[in-house]
């Protein structure tokens, strides 16, 4: 998950700093965590490369017609639909929970996509899993929505690319988390250039924000691989809960929940 | 199930882990050295300030230089349908920071 959904509230709720460069600082702390974490994750072979590019098509897609959409619809509105799929998100995750590695096969036997599928060591049952893509399509749809309200809310996303990957494509949770964290630096950085032309990131802020995170990102990456697919995707239901409840704050007004 | 090569695979991933350790680990450093340089007052503000940026302004090039070099990757392997959709990728990023200036 990228911290980005965090620094926004904590930057202008608690440091007071204007909004705008809060949400500059905070694509620069989602780059910070996708690269300082992603190395770690590409050793341990948890990130799927291959999917990650096909799904950045969407994804950057998605941010590019977020940035042509900003300031067209209104912002209660993405909150209260961001509210609204972080909740039946947790649900799927929570409903799957005992399904964590075993994902019945569906869809075509052969053909393109199963050029996508490949195995991961999983530390915490001792043997490597195999799993194999499904859904496509559905999945580059949902991803496409990522990244437009990505662009749309100053997020990384990670929190609906992760439950995307895991009901949709039916991923691993630890191959969901390791190639989202892989790809939402590339949809926070389908606006951090146009952030940085305009002057919203300021370096007195961001550099410490980014520095921050690229510690806690690596620190993230090495827990992840020992910490078993339950826990973690318990971990997830209860921070989607959380950020659910203050997106309806901000969906009925209570703005400063999330610093808007 | 077709996978691909383990070793051909395990090269890409080494590429791309070096490619972001390397230029996460460089933006930090020069963002540690920009920071600790403007606590020694005015004289040394604006290199530091210098600094802290360009350290900002590689971190912001990363995710875009990962798809460039994965692009080039599944070029030299022979993957031309991959290499195509990191064009792709690559065309749309610059599209829409282009985008996103126009709309400032």
């Amino acid at each position: 998950m990228s911290s980005g959904i965090f620094i926004v509230p904590i930057l202008t709720l608690i440091a007071g700093v204007d909004v705008r460069v809060a949400i500059g600082a905070s694509i620069v702390s989602v780059i910070a965590c996708s690269c300082g974490s992603a190395a770690s994750f590409l050793k341990e072979r948890l990130t799927n490369v291959r999917l990650a590019i096909v799904l950045e098509t969407a994804t950057t897609l998605g941010a590019a017609s977020g940035v042509l959409l900003s300031g067209v619809v209104s912002v209660p509105v993405l909150y209260a639909v961001f509210a609204m799929v972080l909740l039946v998100s947790a649900w799927q995750m929570l409903m799957r929970r005992g399904n964590a590695t075993a994902h019945p096969h569906g869809g075509p036997t052969d053909g393109w996509v199963r050029r996508l599928d490949s195995v991961y060591p999983d530390r915490a049952i001792g043997s490597d899993v195999a799993y194999r893509i499904e859904r496509l399509p559905a999945g580059l749809a949902l991803m496409y929505g990522a990244g437009l309200l990505s662009a749309l809310l100053g997020i990384g996303s990670g929190v609906l690319k992760i439950p995307a990957m895991d009901t949709a494509l039916r991923l691993p949770i630890k191959v969901s988390s390791a190639t989202s964290n892989f790809m939402i630096g590339v949809t926070a950085a389908a606006s951090a250039g146009a952030y940085f032309i305009r002057g919203a990131i300021v370096p007195a802020i961001a550099g410490p924000v980014a520095l921050g995170s690229v510690v806690g990102a690596l620190l993230g990456a090495r827990l992840l691989v020992f910490i078993a697919p339950n826990k973690l995707r318990l971990v997830f239901v209860v921070a989607l809960l959380v950020l659910a409840i203050q997106m309806v704050f901000a969906a009925v007004g209570v703005r400063r929940v999330l610093g808007a | 199930m077709t996978t691909p090569t383990c070793s051909a695979a395990d090269r890409l991933n080494s590429r791309l882990a070096w490619l972001l350790s390397r230029g996460s680990g460089a933006s930090c450093w020069l963002i540690a050295i920009g920071m600790v340089l403007r606590m020694f007052g005015a004289s040394a503000r604006s290199g530091a300030d210098g600094l802290v940026s360009t350290g900002i302004v590689l971190l912001i090039a990363l995710p875009t230089l990962r798809v460039a070099t994965m692009g080039v990757c599944f070029l030299f392997r022979r993957e031309f349908d991959f290499a195509l959709i990191a064009a792709l990728v690559l065309a749309i990023l610059v599209a829409s920071t282009l985008l996103g200036v126009a709309a400032g």
